[in-house]
């Protein structure tokens, strides 16, 4: 590959659709990422006898390092939304909200939070795309749902998504490219509560291959696609679009190359990008456009942290919006025990789906939608480790025989909901804490609002319903928001929009104030949507920015 | 602190009651206070060995299909990640040097006995220091234990899911 013309910082979900696509135009693409390459076959365990204390490999550089500020108090008034489990207890025995693990689940790699995600493969609702102009609420976007359907389009074709036919609210132009894979056992029961709860069931639509598609296998239904998919059908963006990039001879990546800084003329225009390539050497990389894609905390922090003289408010920030409008989901998951075995640790996680409450008015009383899923194997009720961990108490013989009469009959089902938008929900700098380079940290800040709360109650009220129809006898854990921070979708902080006073980037993915720098992560998001998984959102809003970097390279 | 210590009064009971009274104000006394992690005292990890050993043999015993926590080396596990991991490391010479201090060889305890004190532990206070030291060794533990096949026998998942999965899970 001759020089590059486009250096993408970033190697997951967007970062990867971005290279693809581009690779497409003709235009040769470095692609960087912070962390390292997985090897499916190799470093995934799962077909080790040490698979569910594996989980997934976080190899070395494979996190970052954030700060939080998250420590709202919690009150008498939300108290039936703690987290617990039949084990131990009280997940949080604090008065204030707690960072759950490593509070942001990211993977830093290449394929990104795509290798250990589940795979859903969600088209946004539209409705969530005009909060403000509908509801008064958050922001619209300055794109329409019928501007990216063609790309939605190009991403499940490229993936090889398996979905329904007829999915609510989203309409399509043509179908998915795999047949929806049926219910697993456990999906069939909860799927059966929904005449007794007035919900209708469907199938998920799924990165993950219902027959061989593209050279990659149909699922086994192993029910572990968060601890990395080792043969290859779950859509990662590895296994997609970076293999394809490669394969095109006009992508080269980078990994453990850290993007430390951003240079700028006093126009603001990108001349350089200092990065830090395997924890040592310094260098500066030049290409004519720079497109940001490390997600909604790392991309802000990229900016804040490259301020100069001419930019001290850091890069695409002079109207100081760079970190505001922060998002993540909210979520609950009620877990049951059945009395008869459903062989819950089999099947394909999140198959089942119910759209019911997903558009931002579904909900009585507050503004912004949910969606439930089936979540036994997502939640890693898999295997005799979770078991005794979390739902199945005591020691001894007891424990013993616990486990033996208990595994696969647990059934869960989780609640992901839309959070809007708040002053005190931001990603920041935090001055006092940096890096092994030096670099100061993300702060993460976060508050959950009155009308937040309201939805989460909804959320966990229903899931209770729906484990109490399952006939699930008794609840033994549940899990939520409200007491701590645990975030796997996140959106929002270079908010994309058509007025330059209140957003980062335009409807293009290009900054406001800079003419060779593009956004093409989550991070642009206006709106969470109503649940949704951000996937492929996320790739279709790459594939259409990358077609305009491509159309005015073209151009120029 | 609120410990269920009703059984260890039972007529098996080898020791006297007025022994069991010292070692319940030892337990709710001696070790009310939290798990410090921050005790700088050197420690030897090896000569708890013994108490480890029956600590997890009484948390996964030996039954008609699987063996017990120590034939697959649960405690020796145990040991090495806590020559690894300082605050573990603290944790098992604090948990196990109380037990040994209060109750002397826990070998000399018979196995109702033991059962009545774990029970003891996984009740008090979250807080205090029995609680977490139990909690703690019974959630290493259970990973340890369920990580090696030999203990999978009689469970309805006695295979690692890859590379053959579930393809019945679907079918009706």
């Amino acid at each position: 590959m001759k020089s590059a013309d486009v250096i993408i910082i970033g190697a997951g979900a967007a970062g990867a659709a971005m290279a693809w696509r581009l690779t497409q135009h003709g235009l040769n693409v470095l692609m960087l990422d912070a962390g390292p390459r997985y090897q499916p076959d190799r470093d995934y365990r799962l077909h080790t006898d040490g698979w569910e204390m594996a989980q997934f490999p976080y190899k070395a550089h494979s996190k970052g390092q954030y700060s939080f500020d998250i420590g709202a108090s919690l009150s008498p008034e939300w108290e039936n939304l703690r987290s617990w489990n039949l084990v131990a207890g009280p997940l949080n025995r604090t008065r204030v909200r707690a960072v759950a693990g490593s509070g942001y689940h990211h993977v830093r790699g290449i394929g990104g939070s795509t290798l250990h995600y589940t795979g859903e493969a969600h088209r946004l609702n539209p409705q969530a795309m005009n909060l403000y102009s509908r509801h008064g609420v958050g922001a619209d976007w300055p794109v329409s749902y019928a501007e990216l359907e063609p790309y939605y389009v190009i991403a499940e074709n490229l993936i090889g998504v398996a979905g329904p036919d007829d999915q609510p609210f989203r309409w399509r132009s043509q179908p998915y490219p795999l047949p929806a894979h049926p219910f697993c056992k456990a999906s069939r029961r909860i799927a059966a509560t929904g005449p007794l709860l007035g919900m209708r069931w469907q199938a998920n639509s799924r990165a993950a291959l219902s027959k061989p598609f593209d050279g990659r296998p149909a699922c086994n239904y192993c029910g572990n696609c968060g601890y990395g998919c080792p043969i290859g059908d779950k859509g990662s963006a590895d296994v997609t679009f970076i293999r394809h990039a490669l394969n095109s001879g006009r992508c080269l990546i980078a990994a453990e190359t850290v993007a430390t800084r951003l240079i700028s003329d006093p126009g603001g225009r990108i001349t350089g990008v200092n990065v830090i390539e395997n924890q040592q050497t310094s260098k500066k990389l030049e290409a004519p456009i720079v497109v940001l894609a490390g997600g909604a905390v790392e991309t802000p922090r990229l900016l804040l942290n490259s301020a100069n003289r001419e930019f001290n408010q850091g890069l695409a920030n002079s109207n100081g919006q760079v970190g505001r409008n922060f998002m993540d989901s909210l979520i609950w998951v009620s877990t049951g025990m059945l009395d008869t075995s459903a062989d819950s640790f089999q099947g394909l996680p999140a198959d089942a789906i119910c759209w019911d409450f997903n558009a931002p008015d579904a909900i009585p009383g507050v503004v912004g939608g949910c969606r439930f899923t089936s979540s036994t194997q997502e939640i890693g009720l898999t295997g005799p480790i979770n078991y005794a961990r979390r739902i199945v108490p005591g020691f001894g013989a007891a424990l013993k025989a616990g486990i033996r009469n208990s595994l696969g009959h647990a059934v869960s089902v989780s609640s992901f909901g839309e959070m809007l938008p708040n002053p005190e929900t931001r990603i920041d700098i935090d001055t006092k804490q940096t890096d092994a380079f030096g670099l100061p940290l993300a702060r993460i800040r976060s508050r959950l609002t009155e009308m937040d709360l309201k939805r989460l109650r909804f959320m966990a009220q229903q899931c209770r319903r729906i484990i109490e129809a399952t006939g699930a006898g008794r609840l033994v854990e549940e899990f939520g928001s409200y007491d701590h921070f645990s975030a796997t979708h996140v959106f929002g902080s270079c908010r994309m929009g058509n007025d330059p006073k209140s957003s980062v980037v335009n409807a293009c993915g290009r900054a406001h104030e800079s003419s060779n720098l593009y956004i093409a992560d989550a991070s642009i998001f206006p709106s969470s949507g109503g649940g949704e998984a951000p996937s492929l959102t996320i790739q279709a809003l790459a594939l259409r920015i990358a077609d305009f970097i491509a159309s005015n390279a073209k151009d120029s | 602190m609120s410990c269920y210590l009703g059984g260890l009064f039972s007529k098996d009971n080898l020791w006297s009651r007025r022994r069991w009274l010292n070692s319940i104000a030892i337990l709710c006394g001696a070790w009310l206070g939290k798990f410090s992690d921050t005790d700088a005292k050197d420690y030897e990890l090896s000569r708890h060995e013994d108490t480890l050993r029956i600590l997890v043999d009484s948390i996964l015993p030996a039954d008609d299909l699987t063996p017990a926590a120590s034939t697959l080396s649960v405690h020796s596990q145990l040991l090495a990640i806590a020559q690894r991991d300082a605050t573990l490391g603290r944790l098992i010479s604090q948990g196990c040097g109380w037990l040994e201090q209060t109750y002397g060889a826990l070998s000399a305890l018979n196995t109702a006995q033991i059962e009545q004190l774990l029970q003891a532990m996984s009740v008090a206070d979250w807080e205090s220091g029995p609680r977490v030291f139990f909690h703690e060794i019974r959630d290493r533990s259970v990973q340890l234990y369920y990580a090696d096949s030999r203990s999978w026998a009689g469970l309805a998942v006695n295979r690692p899911p890859q590379y053959l999965g579930y393809p019945a899970a679907v079918e009706k």
